[in-house]
């Protein structure tokens, strides 16, 4: 009997108890590496599984939990020799036992790699997924994978892709949750449920941390979010850090296991501190369990998630349309030169204005979209909390995106054509995600909303047939410009309201484009919102940063009754002073207060204020916002002087540099410190964004006085230094490719040839990656790159640097300008 | 994993002297940002740690600990430990989303994320001082040395990720660390303390165990950083 066939059949499965534990009394020394014993000393490994099976354990884990590339580096024996040996053992102690066709089962063991992933870590998606699928092919003659101890989601994710696409056996995975109902990377119970069940797990749970009492809550809230049989392999109450003992007697921990099976538990196991005798007692206690009056558990919720957060499409929730390049000339700019942290920027301000999920569209012609949509979606989804959709025509984009988000995301989009079918619903099957529907087809939209509706079933007939569920299919029944198609409005929301009461699916629709080519924009789109919500829409994708949108929105959540004794509402306006000043008949304007930036320190205020009023106020007040490092000030003036028609070119070359000049020789000086020169490039950059946008609007190009590549190298991960650096450069008119952290030799080669720059930035913090920064050296020089080397970090010495072939050393930011500006040019 | 213990302030001149500001004062804008900060990382960070008393012998080469396969290698460790029967082994750190809130500070605000950054390096030191007379508190009649770190004096870095498995680390904490030697989270700290039955000769520490003695700011200033 199979493991499928077992979960089928029987009530309850008992696994093992802790091995660890079990080696430790055996004399194990501590941070030895256990699975060497399979090779060292099988017969004890055969004996523990013995005294499991003999306990009543149906499944047994190998001796295989840290058998992976990354903690084997240092073991005389290999992956394959550890792994193959370990389920050897463990599947001739299963053989031992074997009546009636009958027999315990071993399960691939398989822990986390013991390395963070990135951003935080070094380990990337990429090499996490090989280190599993070379433990996954050696372990191929096990009866089943189990993935266990897991505190990322996304590198339980790349386990199960390698396990699914290098092997045929089931999976179960289980996690590792802390008392505050997270895991130690953050990762909600909600989103491991939700995306684990999409990745087709055949069962989940948890194990470690805790005792069984402690892991009731866990265990209940995973059994809200998913049907799938669940697991708990418990610790024998909580440990003593010191002597690692544990509080709870085997009887004590078998009333605690029993009582989660009401709530799905199916698979019953000790984890840390647990031996024989708890799987003993145990096992007895289920065997007279009754377990006919549990409920079946069925999910049928449209639920997305990131690692962090879920969100269940069962009220109206904002997309964010912002991450997207068309239309926006500074979106675009910073795509073709990896400004990533514009394009961060622009997801945290409108997660902070209240989107609760992002669109992401990265595609831009010249630019390498498939891998620029890898990254986004990696940085993204580490300073974002809310769930992503994934914008792009193009097959092959949206796979690599989906392997490496984490969580469960929509996809944007599929639409009715037979090849677009064809394409898109096996990528969206096989990796468990939401899409969207777009209701057109080779015919192009159709005018009238039944053509729509029948499309939206055509589709949803499709997906169905590949497995995917209806749940995870969200319809958009397409906007028209009002000016251009005014019938097409009401056809649009006979749709909407007809997808959803008819075809009982979730709907979206873009609301922005309704208003195209007609004066005040910003009052259709919100009053087509209003409407569109009316009729059924659940997923507006629309621009939260706009207060009237994102206001109509609250509104209608507050009066529609989803925002329950309207705390949402009064959470975001109860402190903000809005006035409605009439002007005219029929023309109001809003005057939002107090949510800004404002420097709330009197004393500077005055100042400027009093700079202000005299001669060519707008000019000193500047300079002294600059010295002083005044952001909202710096941005007010900046406007000031371009509306009083002063050149750009004027404000930063006679306000703007010398007022950082000065700062930057005060701090050389030690007269200023870091915090006062980095807050006055802060003042610089957001009055250079001012300048920029009016030279945008004017079609004027800004000048950049060249390109410098910057980059953290390899294995190095802390970039704070590299990012002052960058702001620094960028004050002073050069443009920065920022390259990130972890930088691969070859990409920084890579960079300097294709944007042809004159000067490289390297970083490195550690005396440990100073060597990568040789490497990147050496690879430079041998590619005969026609390019200076300026290097920068904690450890380097001026010596140092040398011996390396760096062509400058900076002991800071500001030495890095005048480096810049020897080697470019002012 | 415990976590008995949460910050309530931070050390703001100490924070300061991180930032170069020597025994100077901030001024009172970079004192809002600095409040700011405070207020943001107490809300933040997860201050847990592990530890354990593990007994020690000398060996020619280092320090030898029992119950392990681990010697800790070098003079500096030998003399740090002199007179000592056994250690603690400590990682304490304030978990990965300190690391998240610093890079969503970079993001939006450069200065205050230079700040943050210095004044998570106190919360972190801040939560082993605690943690420390926690510890201490268990031991009567004991003595211990200060808190010796990886890669101080000829104390290998390399050999952190070893003592990180005796303490099961990434299991009990979430610490690991990056194949560059790094920890992450990176706002962490793993150390190690003497303890002895006999009083210890004030061993300070000092610039003669540091590594950075030569390129140090605060000793180009004629200061010292405290250490």
């Amino acid at each position: 009997m199979d493991f499928r066939e077992l979960l089928n059949r029987r009530k309850y499965i008992v696994l093992d108890g802790a091995m660890g534990t079990m080696l430790q009394a055996r004399g194990l020394k501590l941070g030895g590496i256990p699975e060497e014993l399979n090779m060292t000393n099988p017969d004890m490994i055969k004996e523990i599984h013995r005294l499991y099976i003999e306990a009543g354990s149906d499944i047994i884990y190998t001796n295989t939990f840290g058998g992976n590339g990354y903690k084997l580096a240092h073991s005389v024996y290999s992956v394959e020799e550890i792994i193959k040996s370990g389920v050897s053992l463990a599947k001739e102690v299963c053989l031992e036992y074997e009546k009636d066709d009958i027999r315990p089962l071993a399960a691939l063991d398989i822990g986390p790699i013991g390395q963070l992933l990135e951003p935080t870590g070094s380990l990337s998606f990429e090499k996490a997924y090989e280190y599993y699928k070379e433990q996954i092919i050696a372990g191929q003659d096990a009866d089943l994978i189990v993935f266990e101890t897991m505190t990322d989601l996304l590198e339980l994710k790349a386990a199960i892709l390698a396990a699914r696409e290098n092997s045929g056996l089931p999976i179960m995975c289980t996690m590792t949750f802390e008392q505050n109902l997270r895991t130690f990377t953050g990762t909600s119970i909600e989103s491991m449920a939700v995306t684990l069940e999409s990745l087709n797990a055949d069962a989940i749970g948890v194990n470690c941390s805790l005792g069984p009492k402690e892991l009731l809550p866990v265990v209940k809230r995973i059994s809200e979010y998913t049907s799938l049989p669940l697991i708990v392999k418990a610790n024998a109450g909580l440990p003593d850090p010191v002597t690692n003992t544990y509080s709870i007697t085997p009887e004590e921990f078998s009333d605690y296991m029993l009582d989660m099976a009401p709530y799905g538990v199916k698979i019953f196991g000790g984890c840390c501190g647990t031996d024989q005798q708890f799987i003993k007692t145990m096992s007895k206690a289920l065997k007279k369990y009754d377990f006919s009056n549990i409920a079946g558990r069925q999910k049928k919720e449209t639920i997305i998630c990131s690692q962090l957060k879920a969100v269940n499409i069962n009220e109206p929730r904002i997309i964010g349309e912002r991450i997207n390049p068309t239309g926006k000339k500074k979106f675009k700019e910073a795509l073709i030169n990896n400004d990533i942290d514009y394009i961060l920027n622009q997801a945290i301000e409108q997660v902070e204005a209240g989107a609760e999920i992002l669109d992401v569209n990265v595609g831009l012609p010249g630019i390498n979209e498939k891998s620029m949509m890898v990254r986004v979606i990696k940085e993204l989804q580490a300073v974002v909390d809310v769930p992503l959709q994934i914008d792009s025509t193009i097959p092959e984009v949206l796979e690599a995106a989906l392997r490496v988000y984490n969580g469960k995301p929509i996809v944007n989009s599929v639409n009715g054509e037979e090849k677009s079918m064809e394409a898109i619903l096996p990528v969206i099957k096989k990796y468990g995600a939401c899409v969207v529907c777009l209701t057109l087809d080779e015919g192009g939209i159709p005018k009238k909303a039944d053509d729509r509706i029948k499309i939206a079933e055509k589709i949803m007939n499709r997906a169905m047939e590949y497995g995917i569920p209806r749940e995870n299919l969200i319809i958009d029944c397409l906007t028209l410009t009002a000016s251009a198609e005014q019938d097409g409005v009401e056809e649009t929301l006979q749709a909407v309201e007809a997808v959803k009461n008819k075809l009982k699916l979730k709907t979206v629709l873009g609301v922005s484009n309704i208003s195209f080519g007609l004066p005040n924009r910003e009052l259709i789109n919100h009053t087509f919102l209003t409407m569109a919500l009316e009729r059924g829409l659940d997923l507006p994708i629309m621009n939260p940063n706009v207060t009237s949108m994102t206001g109509a929105f609250r509104a209608f959540k507050l009066l529609k009754g989803y925002d329950r004794d309207s705390s949402e509402f009064i959470q975001n306006y109860g402190a903000v002073n809005i006035k409605t000043i009439v002007t005219k008949p029929g023309e109001a304007v809003q005057i939002k207060g107090n949510k800004g930036e404002v420097n709330t320190d009197k004393k500077y205020i005055e100042n400027i204020h009093e700079y202000a009023s005299g001669k060519d106020s707008s000019r000193e007040a500047l300079r002294h916002a600059m010295e002083n490092g005044l952001k909202a000030e710096g941005t007010k003036y900046t406007k000031e002087l371009l509306e009083a028609g002063v050149d750009s070119m004027e404000i930063v070359n006679e306000i703007l540099i010398p007022a950082l000049d000065k700062i930057g020789t005060l701090f050389e000086q030690g007269k200023v410190y870091l915090p006062q020169l980095i807050l006055s490039a802060g003042v610089a950059q957001n009055s250079f964004e001012v300048i920029k946008s009016n030279m945008l609007k004017s079609d004027t190009k800004p000048v950049s006085k060249g390109k410098i590549v910057l980059a953290t190298v390899k294995g190095d991960i802390h970039d704070i230094g590299k990012n002052i650096v960058k702001v620094l450069l960028e004050n002073y008119g050069y443009t920065v490719i920022d390259l990130g952290k972890d930088v691969d030799y070859q990409t920084v080669v890579d960079a300097a040839i294709e944007h042809k720059v004159k000067l490289v930035g390297l970083s490195a913090l550690m005396t440990t990656t100073l060597v990568s920064m040789e490497e990147t050296i050496k690879l430079l020089r041998k590619n005969n790159v026609d390019c200076k080397i300026v290097v920068g970090g904690a450890v380097l010495t001026p010596e140092y640097a040398k011996q390396i072939g760096a062509d400058f050393y900076a002991k800071d930011a500001k030495e890095s300008v005048d480096i810049a500006k020897k080697v470019i040019g002012e | 994993m415990i976590d008995d213990i949460s910050l309530d302030r931070l050390n703001i001149q100490e924070g300061a002297r991180y930032l170069g500001y020597g025994t100077d004062t901030p001024d009172n804008n970079v004192m809002r940002l600095i409040k700011e900060c405070e207020e943001d990382i107490l809300r933040t960070a997860k201050p847990r740690y592990i530890y354990k008393v593990l007994n020690i012998s000398g060996r020619d080469n280092g320090i030898y600990i029992e119950g392990t396969n681990l010697i800790l290698l070098g003079k500096s460790i030998r003399e740090h430990l002199e007179g000592c029967g056994s250690i603690v082994l400590l990682c304490a750190t304030l978990s990965s989303d300190m690391d998240k809130l610093i890079r969503i500070t970079q993001i939006k605000d450069m200065a205050k994320a230079v700040i943050m950054d210095a004044f998570a390096g106190v919360a972190v030191e801040q939560l082993c001082d605690k943690a420390e007379e926690k510890i201490k508190e268990e031991f009567n009649d004991k003595y211990f040395t200060y808190r010796f770190g990886f890669g101080y004096g000829d104390l290998p870095i390399e050999q952190m990720p070893e003592c990180l498995n005796i303490l099961n680390a990434q299991k009990t904490v979430g610490v690991s660390v990056t194949e560059g030697g790094m920890m992450s989270p990176s706002k962490s700290v793993a150390c190690i303390i003497g303890i002895s039955n006999n009083e210890i000769k004030s061993r300070k520490k000092g610039c003669i165990t540091c590594n950075m003695r030569d390129k140090c700011s605060f000793r180009i200033r004629g200061e010292r950083c405290g250490f």
